[in-house]
């Protein structure tokens, strides 16, 4: 009898801890997606076990069962359900079966997140300190003078928005070079260029570049949007040639700038034509300009579907409830797909174009995700205009996207039979 | 023949030149080409050429040097300048030239060596300064060019001359003190400048420590009796929410310019704008009492009314406790409303008849009403409106309070004839109209003309998109329901009478007789909380919690119950001031009633009763 009782009681823990999970189901029932990662984000800050669950319910999310985790999805307004250890057992066993293109990926740990944000006013939104703002994700924020002292090794994911590492201030000179933000902008800059040891800021943001790549060969995860995404590689690819007119950096670009390009610094793109009239808002041919994307009713685009179990790292990147997106305008709103190097994933792009929308890569033991357009809720999101409230956008497919990319770096992806 | 001879070599050079000339120009034109397609390459050599040809022409000079620089060719550039220079002693362009070419070529030093060095053996000219501070500028050498400014305002007769400038540097190079500095010396000599220098200064005062900057200079500046730094110090003030200080520059800035109160009226009008009652109230009764006569007064006893009126009312939004559906009446200082009604009694009496007299008089009789408890004397200064404006829409809001101040008082036939007096009125507006429908409806359902009630509340049901309709509809569904049971139908209907009359002992009484009915059909969800809510009203919260806790308790069974919950959260929240309990609470209500209409709010709440107990 006393054998028995002490069985039990040894039993007791794991029955307990199999008793229940929380399932956070992400299809159309859910009632705000964009929250539900960050209460995925906070289980794990508090050790609490966390599966994403592949393709089951629009990429779901199972966590151990807690009242605090409970409490947080009720006061989230995030939708869940309370199952059973036999009912998660069943849901296991479901997205196991070879037969389904489900899988499990265990997340471990809330990744540090560091967002690249100047310091001075900005007349626009970044979507994505918005949207990890709203979902309660904490976030650094992080600027040259960080970047430029190593600190980029103390986070383990780094966004980049709608930054211009080329040093031509967004190339909005035409419009904006008498607007009082543009004014502070570039003398913040060339302060902090002076600050940093460099003579010009194209050569600073050269050098911010090149340890941002260093960084993700180093193992980090680098998720970047608008106009950050070309710019990066045009800075990169332009490490040995100045590519800036006179007005941005005091003297003039090179005339054999293009000529000079390295592509095999880049980690994107590749054999790009440079804009080099400093009056044009944009960087080169790698965008797709809003005559290319026609009418914004036919502006759609559509995530691959890959094999959960096999491929899971682009599984993750592209889990939403819908595969088909409305698309949005940004200074830099699609990729060139006959730009894109080979190596390169395509995650989401518009069928039967040579549109991209959304791409994933490696480089060294770290990788990289581009993301097209501004805000994927604001269509044309225009110098000066409001932010979006995203409580009024709780299921938007594309800010998922954005957040996927923040739990990816949390995954452990099961090892792959050989 | 000797003559002809003369005439061919007289014209032959001007011929001669005459098609070099024209070759050049072509030759000039190609380069040009050549630069426009960033061809600079291929412009140089023609370029060359043509400076080679003709090296006194300025244009060729200046092409090929910008070219040279194009290719960043700056040792060709350098050399070019300095042969012209050699050439051309005096020029002080040529000298901010070779500067710049210096400068790009990355010998800072030797830029600025040469600028000053010209600086030095050039006549003292502050034209000389500002040209070589502009080629610094220009490479956005900003402190070298400041350093010009200032040495060519230090020589110079006129020292505003480079004002501008160096205000611009100093602000972009985030010197606010200086920039101010500088303004305030422009202002000094011109003050018609104010309205261009204050939106120069404001354009940089939300940086940090500007503001603060700023006000010591301008400070300093204000020392005599120029009223441009009074007006200037006087807005900085109100930046920095030093409305004190501005009204003392005001009251001055008022004396000096013998305007008879007219810059005070309208401070006081920028307070009230900014919702800033209390100094606005200051301000616009010192006005009245110091300027009995001014030509403005009218206007100024106006704005003082609103402005005590609005003091009054967030006076009175502070005593009520908006969180209970039904309260007791608030007692309330009425010294400010007696101001509120002198002054709008006085608008009436000066301006008899207008629509300026008709809202003093609508606002008097609130207040009688609101606040006095007078229905009677509301209702002899109403009925002057009725008289008078008898299709104004301020008839129509009197009517709605006289009315309502009728339902207070229990005068059903009262408060039925104001009601159709604004429902039978096709003058008014919709929504008015609608509303005094739906007050006949609740009016008639207490007088237990039940059909009748029905009439009004289906004329307005008919239209979904008025204001009143989901009173309507949510009074409907009750009616209809329980018209089966008219005697308890009847005893609730004279409990919410009593409730509409702040009687609630007397309303409570009631709800527990249809409660305790056994006959009582649909009505018992309806007055279980309303019990509740009169023992809230009457601020019996223990009674009151265990009466909600029951009702949440029977969940599905009463559909009242999420309502319920979130009421026993308010108790706990502001009632007993339990901030856990009452957390727990809302958390009780999004587990249980995941579809109840106060989401919403008690997710709201929670997160802030969270900020609250989390910050201390």
């Amino acid at each position: 009898m006393l054998k028995k009782i002490l069985f039990v009681f040894l039993l007791f823990p794991f029955l307990a801890f199999a008793q229940s999970k929380i399932l956070i189901y992400m299809d159309l029932k859910q009632t705000d997606h964009l929250r539900a990662y960050g209460i995925t984000y906070h289980a794990l800050e508090k050790n609490y076990k966390a599966d994403w669950l592949l393709n089951y319910r629009g990429g779901s999310f199972m966590i151990d069962y807690s009242n605090d985790i409970a409490n947080e999805c009720l006061v989230e307004g995030v939708a869940f359900d309370k199952l059973s250890a036999s009912e998660a057992a069943d849901i296991y066993s479901l997205v196991q079966r070879p037969d389904n293109n489900m899988s499990v990926v265990r997340l471990e740990k809330a990744p540090k997140i560091a967002v690249y944000v100047p310091p001075s006013f900005q007349p626009w939104d970044d979507a994505v300190t918005m949207v990890l703002d709203y979902a309660k994700i904490p976030y650094t924020k992080i600027w040259n003078d960080e970047i430029l002292r190593g600190d980029l090794s103390k986070y383990d994911w780094l966004h980049l928005h709608h930054e211009d590492f080329t040093g031509q201030y967004g190339k909005f000179y035409a419009s904006f070079s008498n607007a009082q933000w543009y004014i502070d902008n570039q003398i913040q800059y060339e302060n902090d260029a002076k600050k940093n040891g460099f003579k010009k800021v194209s050569d600073m943001m050269k050098t911010v570049a090149q340890d941002i790549k260093n960084y993700v060969g180093q193992g980090g995860f680098l998720f970047a949007m608008c106009s950050a995404t070309d710019t990066f590689d045009i800075a990169l690819a332009a490490e040995h040639t100045d590519i800036c007119a006179q007005m941005f950096d005091g003297d003039p670009a090179d005339p054999d700038a293009q000529s000079k390009l390295d592509y095999s610094n880049t980690l994107a793109f590749t054999n790009f034509k440079l804009e080099m009239n400093p009056y044009v808002y944009s960087f080169s041919n790698i965008n797709i300009t809003p005559e290319e994307v026609g009418s914004k009713e036919n502006d759609y685009f559509t995530l691959f579907d890959f094999s959960a179990k096999y491929d899971p790292v682009s599984s993750m990147l592209v889990q939403d409830h819908v595969n088909v997106i409305h698309g949005f305008m940004g200074q830099t709103t699609m990729f060139r797909k006959s730009l894109i190097k080979k190596s390169v994933t395509i995650l989401g792009e518009r069928p039967g174009m040579d549109q991209v929308k959304y791409i994933h890569g490696n480089y060294g033991r770290g990788t990289f995700t581009f993301y097209g357009g501004h805000d994927p809720e604001a269509y044309e999101h225009l110098v000066g205009d409001p932010p979006t409230d995203l409580s009024l956008h709780k299921n938007s497919p594309g800010y998922r996207l954005i957040l996927n990319n923040i739990l990816f770096p949390a995954a452990r992806p099961k090892k792959q039979k050989t | 023949m000797r003559k002809k001879l003369f005439l061919i070599l007289l014209f032959c050079p001007v011929i001669l030149f005459a098609q070099t000339g024209g070759e050049l120009s072509t030759q000039y034109m190609l380069a040009q080409n050549y630069i426009q397609a960033a061809q600079f390459g291929k412009a140089l050599p023609i370029l060359q050429n043509l400076y080679h040809l003709q090296p006194s022409n300025y244009e060729y000079f200046q092409t090929l040097n910008q070219t040279y620089i194009q290719l960043k060719n700056y040792d060709a550039s350098i050399a070019l300048i300095e042969e012209r220079i050699s050439g051309l002693q005096g020029d002080i362009n040529l000298v901010g030239l070779l500067g710049t070419s210096y400068y790009l070529k990355g010998n800072d030093k030797r830029a600025f060596e040469v600028w000053d060095n010209a600086l030095k053996t050039f006549p003292k000219s502050e034209v000389n300064y500002r040209i070589i501070a502009n080629y610094a500028l220009q490479l956005r050498a900003f402190d070298k060019a400041i350093e010009y400014l200032k040495s060519g305002e230090a020589i110079s007769q006129n020292p505003q001359f480079f004002a501008y400038d160096l205000a611009n540097l100093y602000s972009i190079t985030m010197r606010y003190k200086e920039a101010t500095e500088q303004y305030c010396l422009i202002l000094s000599h011109d003050p018609n400048q104010l309205n261009s220098i204050q939106s120069r200064i404001l354009s940089y005062i939300n940086k940090p420590d500007a503001l603060s900057q700023s006000i010591n200079v301008v400070k300093k500046y204000d020392n005599g009796n120029e009223i441009s730094f009074k007006y200037l110090l006087s807005r900085l003030y109100v930046q920095a929410k030093n409305y004190d200080g501005a009204y003392d520059l005001y009251k001055k800035i008022d004396s000096f310019q013998n305007s008879q109160g007219a810059e005070l009226y309208n401070f006081g009008k920028f307070l009230y704008d900014e919702k800033i009652y209390n100094m606005a109230e200051k301000v616009l009764n010192d006005l009245i009492n110091k300027y009995p006569e001014s030509p403005l007064i009218s206007y100024t006893k106006l704005q003082y009314a609103k402005t005590l009126e609005a003091i009054v009312e967030e006076e009175n939004k502070a005593q009520i406790p908006a969180w209970k559906p039904y309260y007791l009446p608030v007692k309330n200082n009425s010294s400010n409303a007696d101001k509120v009604v002198e002054a709008y009694s006085e608008i009436a009496k000066i301006y008899p008849h207008s629509e300026a007299a008709n809202e003093a008089l609508l606002r008097i009789g609130e207040i009688k009403l609101n606040i006095y408890n007078d229905l009677s004397g509301a209702k002899e200064l109403f009925q002057e409106l009725f008289t008078d404006a008898p299709l104004s829409e301020l008839t129509a809001e009197a009517y709605e309070e006289l009315g309502n101040g009728f339902l207070l008082k229990g005068d059903l036939t009262s408060a039925l004839d104001c009601f159709q007096k604004i429902a039978g009125n096709g003058r008014f507006p919709e929504d008015k109209r609608n509303f005094a429908t739906y007050e006949l409806a609740r009016i008639n359902m207490y007088l237990g003309n039940f059909p009748k009630a029905k009439d009004y509340l289906q004329s307005i049901t008919n239209n979904p998109q008025n204001s009143s309709a989901n009173d309507a509809i949510e009074l409907s569904l009750l009616m209809n329901t329980a018209q089966n049971d008219s005697s308890n139908l009847v005893t609730f209907a004279a409990a919410e009478f009593l409730a509409d009359q702040k009687k609630f002992n007397e309303a409570l009484e009631k709800y527990r007789t249809v409660l305790n009915d056994p006959q009582k059909l649909m009505l018992q969800n309806i007055a279980e909380l309303r019990v509740a809510e009169m023992e809230i009203a009457l601020n019996n919260y223990d009674s009151a919690s265990v009466q909600l806790e029951r009702i949440a308790g029977e969940k599905e069974g009463n559909i009242y119950s999420d309502k319920a919950l979130y009421l026993l959260a308010k108790i706990y929240q502001f009632g007993l001031n339990n901030k856990p309990k009452a957390i727990e609470t809302y958390e009780s209500l999004l587990a249980n009633f995941p579809n109840s209409l106060y989401l919403d709010a008690a997710r709201s709440e929670i997160l802030k009763l969270k900020d609250v107990v989390n910050n201390g």
